[in-house]
């Protein structure tokens, strides 16, 4: 019989959590006050996009959307790209 | 799809970059990772800015080729942020033509942008002064435009300048036009295009078209060494 290995097993437990939260929250503050209206985009879909955004005011009527990914945390320097199983930013 | 690395987002500011990734990706095929040269947030919001307004161009593009010439003139103000694409260009020059007065004052001066963008437009001289024409023409509310008229004759003369055409074609031009104001501005054009040898031009528009000397415009711009004889005028 094996353990839970709580800090990698434990469903709902994730050990950069804060730090992508902080980092979508600090992306999305930024965009609301530039007047954009900013989505998140649900984890299950784990395609490289995290917000979708439109602008925002009454000159703009079109549904046009631009996608954003964030990713937060020292060990990060660059976006990754798309990889052979089409995952990441395309 | 632009892309945010912040290494240290619980920090106020939030420290890190941001990138346009599919423009980098456009010109850097079948890389792994995607660099974010740009200090977050300075510049983001721009650019996001200008991706919608090439969007809402590209979106709008197909109304060029609406007979409607206020669609026309909407899609061609959408245009302008694509303007130095040589796409937009060539799909200019094909229409430029067949545009109304507003859409092709504003067709003029999308062409002006991309020459000065080094783009050879490639824009035919007859489709210049055809849209020349065209300015002079009522709007479909029954009124001329004074704007387009007055705006769009200086960026016909501009792409002019840009394409830098023999002046004695556009003299060509403007005679082929069926007179009026869109022919004594071609004229004007050409005299100016010609430089020192304006004169020379002006002396052979009156020679092949006597009438032009019952415009005021043209024949105060005669100076008197240069009056052909008057009394051979033709009616």
């Amino acid at each position: 019989m094996s353990l839970v290995r709580a800090r990698i097993d434990l469903p709902g437990y994730s050990s950069t959590q804060e730090t992508e939260t902080l980092g979508l929250l600090a992306v999305q503050r930024f965009l609301v006050r530039q007047g954009f209206k900013v989505t998140e985009v649900r984890g299950q879909f784990d395609d490289g996009l995290d917000l979708l955004l439109s602008p925002h005011d009454e000159a703009n009527v079109l549904p046009a959307i631009a996608g954003i990914q964030v990713r937060s945390g020292r060990s990060h320097r660059a976006l990754k790209s798309v990889d052979t199983n089409g995952t990441g930013v395309s | 799809m632009f892309g945010v690395v912040l290494t240290d987002p619980g920090s106020e500011p939030p420290v890190g970059g941001w990138c346009d990734a599919q423009a980098y990706l456009r010109v850097h095929s079948g890389v792994r990772s995607i660099p974010t040269p740009h200090p977050f947030p300075d510049g983001l919001a721009d650019a996001l800015h200008a991706a919608y307004d090439r969007t809402r161009g590209t979106l709008a593009v197909l109304d060029i080729f609406d007979t409607d010439w206020l669609r026309q003139a909407t899609a061609a103000v959408a245009l302008f942020p694509l303007a130095p694409d040589p796409r937009v260009a060539a799909l200019l020059r094909t229409r430029l033509a067949d545009l109304g007065p507003r859409a092709a004052r504003y067709a003029l001066h999308l062409l002006v942008i991309a020459e000065a963008e080094g783009i050879d437009t490639a824009v035919p001289l007859t489709a210049i002064a055809q849209a020349v024409s065209t300015l002079y023409e009522e709007e479909v509310d029954g009124h001329v435009d004074l704007d387009a008229f007055h705006d769009g004759t200086a960026a016909a003369y501009s792409l002019l300048e840009a394409r830098n055409p023999d002046p004695h074609l556009v003299l060509d031009e403007a005679l082929q036009r069926c007179s009026g104001e869109p022919t004594v501005m071609l004229i004007a054009m050409a005299v100016s295009l010609a430089g020192d040898k304006g004169g020379d031009v002006l002396r052979e528009a009156f020679c092949r078209a006597p009438r032009l000397w019952e415009t005021p415009t043209l024949r105060l711009s005669m100076m008197p060494s240069q009056r052909v004889d008057t009394t051979s005028r033709g009616s």
